[in-house]
């Protein structure tokens, strides 16, 4: 027994010795780790300098505002340096004199309290800047809005009551003064990544509503949080993907550390909540030219616009649009004139090509690289098919173009009509580069790129249609240079004064409702790059 | 036998104190984490996000498999009872040594020798320390 008694005492004790010499020691090796990780990010702060000196300076400034730690603890040391391609620490500057990583060492010594001599605890942690990351939109239009003639109110408020049902846009303008942290964003949304942000499935706009009125700084916007979260109630059924969207870059940084305009974003939402239903264009407060007859107007919002949020590389691009039209038109040259189309807007779009953090005070800039300018084609009605323009002559006007011969045969030819066949394009223009300086406060101006074009039609065919009667399909067929008399003539003088006019009087109006210009990209910054930001990392070990 | 019956009510002593010690030690460790999370958390939170918020739900994640909370009202809670204090900041305030720049404090204390997480052994509460706390001051954004 007493041997038993003896081997259990013996045991007890050395376990006893083991858990708290060992506890102690594993509590000084986390406060050091704690200590090193605090240190490391607020030494980054002062890079890329190189100077050892200052950064454990900065270190040790940082070590001494924390409180007290386990044993025995020695000062910092901190060494600049930077990361070469596998992630590994190296000591010193890169080429060019840069540093962009700092280590930081913190080590103490806790007395053992069973065994002799003392136990060493060191960590060290690795601390960088973190990668630069701003928020822009191209073409979305929160610069020109405002609230006597709001250019994106209509469509948005036509989406938000005729086809989602429920309180109109009125007071979602005030939106467009609000920058939404975007990591607020995602910590209302219970995400913690770029990635899981954008795969967010059953998100619906209801939810996103009441996330972004969570997310925005409360001072001063409760009554639009209100009103937010009054449509959003509505919005619950509402699915919507922010990866249609919204464009993070995913790679390096947090990817998050930006702020993004609000109405962008709840507006972008809202047109690409609607998907890919058409809406009427004279719902939309746009006036419909007076000599149409008949005119169906139909806009289809294809791909709604992409915010883009995130380093160098991430891309954003303005909405692709199809405007459907079919309409008969009033024109003196002819009896009746049918239109339909398709016009195809594609999608603008520009890439952050350089971000640059102004150091000591200096100005921070962005760089666009490149940018294309939203560019048209004219398709058939849907989108599929070719453009037709369907014109009845006058006889009045063949006769006289077609000359005697042709106008003694007039009573035998009964009506003349031709199938037209339209052509447009605009050309895309760029790519272009620019380059913003930052104002000292607040945000650049809204970048132009690009200039204006028109979408001027073409008539790429004419034939006689089987629909003309008596003899005129005979005639026509028989003598070409009487439908190339009736082309140069009537047709593309018709096409060019009366169809190509009545196109644009709709099609301009409309696209500025998606903020999309012709040949232009609107490159608008949404929030102040994120420069301040520092990220530990870890480092690749050897 | 005598002398093990003697021994016993020490060596249980002792199986207890390694337990609860080592326990408290563990504990000691979870607190450095959730401080210097949540501190890293607010620190690094975009200009005009909710520093608390963030900060402490860095710190209840740190804290959760013990079973503790910072509730709001700057309390450190297990099973509804105020074990300690938790001082998490609503807005940065100027670092202590270097007021020209803001920083976060998160400071958790626990009232360890009244509030133990595990009951002690009686009259061996003396071994714990009275206080396992940890601050964790970051320079923020």
């Amino acid at each position: 027994m007493l041997v038993v008694t003896a081997f259990l005492v013996v045991t007890i004790v050395t376990i006893a010795a083991f858990a708290v010499d060992l506890g102690l020691q594993r509590s000084a090796v986390r406060d050091m780790q704690s200590i090193a990780d605090a240190a490391a990010m607020d030494a980054a702060r002062l890079l890329p300098v190189c100077d050892n000196a200052a950064l454990t300076t900065a270190a040790n400034q940082s070590k001494q505002r924390h409180g007290a730690v386990i044993g025995e603890d020695a000062p910092l040391v901190a060494f600049a340096g930077h990361l070469d391609a596998s992630g590994k620490f190296i000591a010193g500057s890169k080429s060019g004199g840069v540093c962009d990583a700092v280590r930081v060492t913190s080590a103490t010594t806790v007395t053992r309290v069973f065994a002799t001599g003392d136990g060493q605890a060191i960590r060290s942690a690795v601390g960088t800047r973190g990668t630069p990351e701003v928020c822009f939109s191209v073409g979305t239009k929160t610069l020109t809005l405002n609230t006597s003639g709001s250019a994106l109110g209509p469509i948005l408020d036509h989406i938000l009551k005729v086809k989602l049902n429920v309180v109109g846009y009125e007071g979602l303008v005030a939106l467009k003064d609000v920058q939404v942290p975007l990591l607020a964003l995602a910590g209302q949304l219970s995400v913690g990544t770029p990635q899981e942000l954008l795969n967010l499935s059953n998100l619906s706009l209801g939810q996103l509503m009441v996330a972004t009125a969570n997310a925005m700084p409360t001072s001063g916007n409760a009554v639009t949080i209100t009103l937010l979260k009054t449509i959003a109630v509505g919005l619950m059924h509402v699915n919507v993907s922010l990866g249609k969207i919204l464009a993070l870059s995913t790679g390096g940084g947090a990817g998050l550390n930006a702020d993004v305009n609000a109405l962008d974003l709840i507006g972008a939402a809202i047109v690409a909540a609607n998907g890919t239903n058409s809406l009427a264009v004279n719902q939309l407060g746009i006036t419909l030219p007076a000599n149409l007859v008949n005119a169906q107007a139909n806009l289809v919002v294809t791909e709604p616009p992409k915010i883009a949020c995130g380093a160098v590389g991430v891309t954003a691009s303005s909405a692709q649009v199809r405007l459907d039209l079919h309409t008969g038109i009033q024109a003196d040259s002819v009896a009746s004139a049918d239109l339909s189309l398709g016009v195809r807007v594609g999608t603008g779009s520009a890439t952050l090509g350089a971000l640059t953090c102004g150091q000591g005070g200096g100005t921070d800039s962005v760089t666009m690289n490149p940018v294309t300018t939203a560019a048209a084609e004219v398709a058939g009605l849907g989108g599929t098919g070719a453009a037709k323009l369907e014109i009845s002559l006058l006889r009045a006007q063949y006769n006289t173009l077609l000359g005697p011969i042709v106008g003694l045969l007039a009573p035998l030819l009964g009506t003349i009509v031709l199938d037209v066949g339209l052509g447009a394009s605009v050309g895309a223009g760029g790519p272009y580069e620019r380059y913003t300086a930052y104002p000292h406060s607040g945000l650049p101006p809204t970048q132009l790129f690009g200039g204006d074009r028109a979408l001027n039609l073409n008539v790429t065919s004419v034939q006689l249609s089987p629909k003309s009667g008596g003899l005129v399909g005979l005639l026509g067929q028989l003598l070409n240079p009487v439908i190339s008399a009736l082309t140069n003539g009537i047709v593309t003088p018709l096409v060019n004064t009366v169809v190509s006019p009545v196109l644009s009087s709709i099609l301009v109006p409309v696209l500025r409702l998606l903020g999309i210009r012709l040949g232009v990209t609107e490159v608008t910054m949404l929030g102040r790059p994120s420069c301040k930001t520092v990220t530990l990392v870890e480092p690749t070990q050897g | 036998m005598v002398e093990f019956a003697l021994i016993v009510p020490i060596l249980l002593a002792l199986l207890f104190g390694i337990i609860s010690y080592g326990y408290m030690l563990s504990y000691r460790q979870a607190i450095t984490q959730a401080a210097t999370e949540g501190a890293r958390a607010a620190a690094l939170a975009p200009q005009g996000a909710d520093l608390a918020t963030r900060a402490r739900s860095a710190v209840n994640r740190s804290l959760e498999p013990y079973g503790v909370t910072c509730t709001t009202a700057g309390n450190l809670s297990r099973n509804g009872t105020t074990v300690g204090t938790c001082t998490i900041p609503s807005a940065t305030a100027a670092c202590a040594n270097a007021t020209s720049k803001p920083c976060v404090t998160v400071r958790i204390t626990h009232n360890y020798r009244d509030k133990p997480l595990i009951p002690s052994f009686p009259g061996l509460g003396i071994t714990l320390p009275s206080t396992v706390t940890f601050a964790s001051v970051i320079e923020a954004n």
